[in-house]
């Protein structure tokens, strides 16, 4: 099934400790350590929501203001897409 | 000079390679830094051979190291500067196609490296040693300090290595080996083991101080001390498996330190009293 929001690529290898994931990009070779929040985000980007159903997820779960979540993933995500972790749908 | 004689089986962090190579580059360091590994043993069944066919027109690769896990159990690809080493299934010989001139000990650190993840275990750039029974791994990348504080911990600790330690999984717990894989002290222990209690991830700094690292803390700063290829998702995340395991089972702490003598009071009184998880 075509994905219809943001999607990890499989390539990355990463594991969730204690809600903080360590996520590892293999076309660089870095090692990046993910807050809460990021980690929420990287666990609900499988393909399968949409980026509006993530930031609602997210807001749900955590307490802070809608505008800041908003603004924190939109710039978190374009980082993930600029280096190649986390694919946009067509 | 000296060749290998036909087969020769060496034990290292428990387990036994039948090494088959006669270049006179394998047969120097094996006599010259690894003799102490050496084993009479000879149960075929239980030792993986590791077969060295050595190519003149070995087409020689990137500086960067390239390695895959197969998806058959115990199979690995690796692809060095100088080497390739491939097994295709677990109780096959690794088949290692290598440049006349290609080092055993890189080669043979590789595919330690790869069957000690096969078990849940990892090779780590460490200094190692033991005192009183009990395991110490002081692990970090180059420059980090392993080789100073081997050299300030020399008189006191039984020093396994100031480079690389294996480290396995024994049940619930861990173990610490030997390697003979040494750093710039040049000195090759010999086999030791211990139960692994502690994992100082090192950095040069000002004033000497510890600090409990939490499960997720300890697992970032591992993963850059490992022989993992990081470029291999599959290799990275049979890594993380086994760092985040390893992260669970040892207090890990960071440790801060000026090279000076006093650092030694300063891991035994981290090792002895119960810092608190971040």
């Amino acid at each position: 099934m075509p994905a219809i929001g943001p999607c990890r690529r499989p390539e990355i290898a990463w594991r969730v400790i204690d809600g903080e994931a360590v996520v590892v990009n293999p076309r660089s070779g870095l090692v990046y350590p993910f807050n809460p929040v990021a980690t929420r985000f990287w666990e609900l980007a499988d393909g399968t929501r949409e980026i509006e159903q993530i930031i609602e997820q997210i807001l749900e779960e955590f307490e802070a203001p809608h505008e800041d979540i908003e603004r924190d993933i939109a710039e978190f995500l374009q980082m993930l897409v600029e280096r190649g972790m986390i694919a946009l749908p067509a | 000079m000296t060749h290998i004689d036909q087969r020769l089986t060496l034990d290292i962090a428990d387990l036994s390679l039948t090494l088959l190579d006669d270049a006179p580059v394998a047969s120097e360091w094996l006599r010259d830094r690894c003799a102490s590994y050496h084993t009479k043993k000879t149960d075929a069944a239980a030792s993986t051979t590791l077969a060295v066919r050595r190519n003149p027109d070995f087409v020689m690769g990137a500086d960067m190291l390239v390695a895959e896990l197969g998806d058959a159990p115990g199979s690995f690809w690796i692809r060095g500067v100088d080497f390739i080493a491939r097994r295709r299934r677990c109780g096959l010989p690794v088949e290692v196609e290598a440049h006349p001139e290609a080092g055993m000990a890189g080669i043979l650190r590789w595919v330690v490296s790869a069957l000690l993840l096969e078990q849940g275990g990892l090779l780590l750039h460490s200094m190692s040693y033991s005192y009183e029974g009990s395991g110490i791994v002081c692990a970090g990348p180059s420059g980090r300090g392993k080789t100073t504080l081997a050299r300030l911990l020399a008189q006191q600790v039984t020093l396994f290595t100031d480079e690389t330690t294996a480290i396995q999984r024994v049940g619930d717990a861990v173990v610490a080996h030997a390697t003979p894989f040494a750093g710039e002290l040049g000195i090759v222990s010999g086999p030791a083991s211990a139960m692994l209690d502690a994992i100082f991830l090192l950095r040069h700094a000002p004033q000497t101080q510890v600090r409990r690292l939490s499960a997720a803390e300890a697992v970032t700063q591992l993963l850059g001390c490992t022989f993992a290829p990081l470029r291999s998702g599959v290799w990275m995340n049979a890594c993380l498996e086994a760092v985040e395991h390893l992260a669970r089972s040892v207090p890990c702490y960071d440790l801060c330190f000026r090279p000076e003598v006093n650092v030694w009071e300063t891991l035994q009184d981290a090792c002895h009293r119960t810092v608190p998880a971040a």
